[in-house]
């Protein structure tokens, strides 16, 4: 054996080695390679890159045209139109497109390539790798669907106190009347925003609803004027800020002119859940003051009754309010969506 | 809630409130028989899309406003109106009520 001979013995065998270093390395990383051979069409896929494709081995059929075969068809004129690029001005090549599958489903994946010239500077193969990004794919629109839903959710937040404040100004021009009546809803509907949170914007339990807007208005002396009680019952999210911002104006009124001005005033929010065959449960609610001041009908619709009435119309439901000893506020609601009207029913 | 603060600010212009309604099932019959010039529609209609809505108001060659949170993309692709996005002044109100009702004469 000569020198020569054992030089070119260990040469193989580092080229084996860092043949067989890099094919791990790509199986690791779960890529597969490919080469396109500009010449003669002729393009190879590695045993990986065909799984990646969902074939089995060695079933690609290794030509230009049947690369093209599970490119899904939306994406097919960018990809080619890429290739092209990548061809005539010989930038580096970086693709991200779907693929469906032999069995139908629908696939991501990430190519990256390069142009390899002859001598002479002509393109004469395209190399490269490609990898399945489908999970990420996913990820991402999932974080834009998230993103497009708190960006709706944030914009509608902004209108409603944009309402609030329009609404609360017409009533109180008077700027320390519009500060704490203002302030007083704002923090009415941020707690009901809390509680939506708390139950990841899934429903909310009426009892919940009712004890954190009238939280405010039954402190330590007076722990026993507010009376809750009602069986278990589930408010749909578009539904819990409407009428924690209801009982809220509601108990301001109590507070301000009915029967919590008085010493023995009670407040009592109770309600009914009735069953009703082939339709949603159908829900009664009824705020009731006694032990207050008698009291009479506003004179002027002002922002407590224009929203009581546009959230009855926004649960479908009906109202019916008395003023007599104290006021009884009335109201009936189905559970979900359902085809009733916002007909005002009699006492 | 955000039906008031409009109807304050249509009140404002100088216009009438023909009709309302928070829900989609309210809002058809409303869509197809009620007397009037200009439909604004909220894109979301307590967690339902408005289009079967903007469908009927189409039909019947009337203007339409689209009011929404999603931005432009949310509003229905294939029915001609104006967008106002949330929150808006009554000046973008004004300004797209003009663009509705002069699109249609």
């Amino acid at each position: 054996m000569t020198g020569r001979g054992v030089a070119d013995e260990a040469r193989d065998q580092q080229l084996r080695e860092g043949e067989q270093r890099l094919w791990l390395a790509l199986e690791a990383g779960q890529m597969g390679t490919w080469e396109w051979n500009v010449t003669t069409n002729q393009v190879i896929w590695s045993p990986g890159l065909e799984a990646i494709h969902g074939l089995a081995p060695g079933a690609f059929a290794g030509t230009f045209a049947e690369y093209q075969t599970d490119i899904h068809p939306d994406d097919r004129e960018r990809i080619l139109g890429a290739i092209a690029r990548t061809m005539e001005q010989g930038e580096d090549h970086h693709i991200e497109y779907r693929i469906v599958w032999p069995d139908g489903s629908l696939h991501w994946v990430e190519g990256r390539g390069k142009l390899v010239r002859d001598s002479a500077g002509a393109a004469t193969r395209m190399i490269g790798v490609c990898m399945d990004v489908t999970e990420r794919k996913r990820a991402e629109e999932r974080q834009k669907l998230l993103l497009d839903e708190l960006n709706h959710r944030v914009r509608n937040m902004l209108a409603i106190i944009q309402s609030i404040a329009g609404q609360t100004l017409r009533e109180t021009p008077d700027p320390a009347a519009f500060r704490d009546a203002f302030s007083a809803r704002l923090a009415a509907f941020a707690r009901a925003h809390s509680l939506l949170t708390k139950e990841l914007w899934q429903g909310v339990a009426l009892h919940d609803i009712v004890a954190t807007a009238l939280a405010p208005f039954g402190g330590d002396d007076r722990r026993d004027a507010v009376r809750i009680e009602g069986p278990p019952v589930v408010i749909r999210p578009n539904a819990v800020v409407t009428l924690s911002l209801v009982l809220h104006e509601l108990a301001t009124n109590a507070a301000k002119h009915g029967a919590l001005t008085a010493p023995q005033g009670k407040v009592g929010v109770a309600w009914s859940k009735a069953e009703r065959p082939g339709q949603p449960p159908l829900v009664e609610l009824v705020w009731n003051e006694r032990g207050g001041p008698s009291v009479q009908p506003p004179r002027r619709q002002g922002f407590g009754s224009r929203l009581i009435a546009a959230s009855v119309e926004q649960l479908g439901g009906e109202m019916a309010v008395r003023y007599a000893d104290g006021l009884e506020a009335r109201f009936r609601f189905p559970l979900s969506e359902s085809e009733a009207t916002g007909r005002p029913v009699s006492p | 809630m955000l039906s008031l603060a409009l109807q304050d600010m249509l009140a404002d212009l100088g216009c009438v409130v023909a009709g309302t309604a928070a829900r989609l099932e309210q809002a058809l019959p409303l869509a197809c028989d009620l007397t009037f010039d200009i439909a604004m529609l909220d894109i979301d209609l307590g967690g339902k899309r408005v289009d079967p809505v903007a469908e009927a108001v189409c039909a019947r060659s009337l203007p339409i406003v689209f009011v929404t949170g999603y931005g432009r993309d949310g509003a229905p692709r294939d029915l001609p109106g104006p967008v106002l996005e949330k929150p808006y002044e009554a000046a973008d109100l004004q300004r797209v009520l003009g663009q509705a009702l002069g699109a249609i004469r």
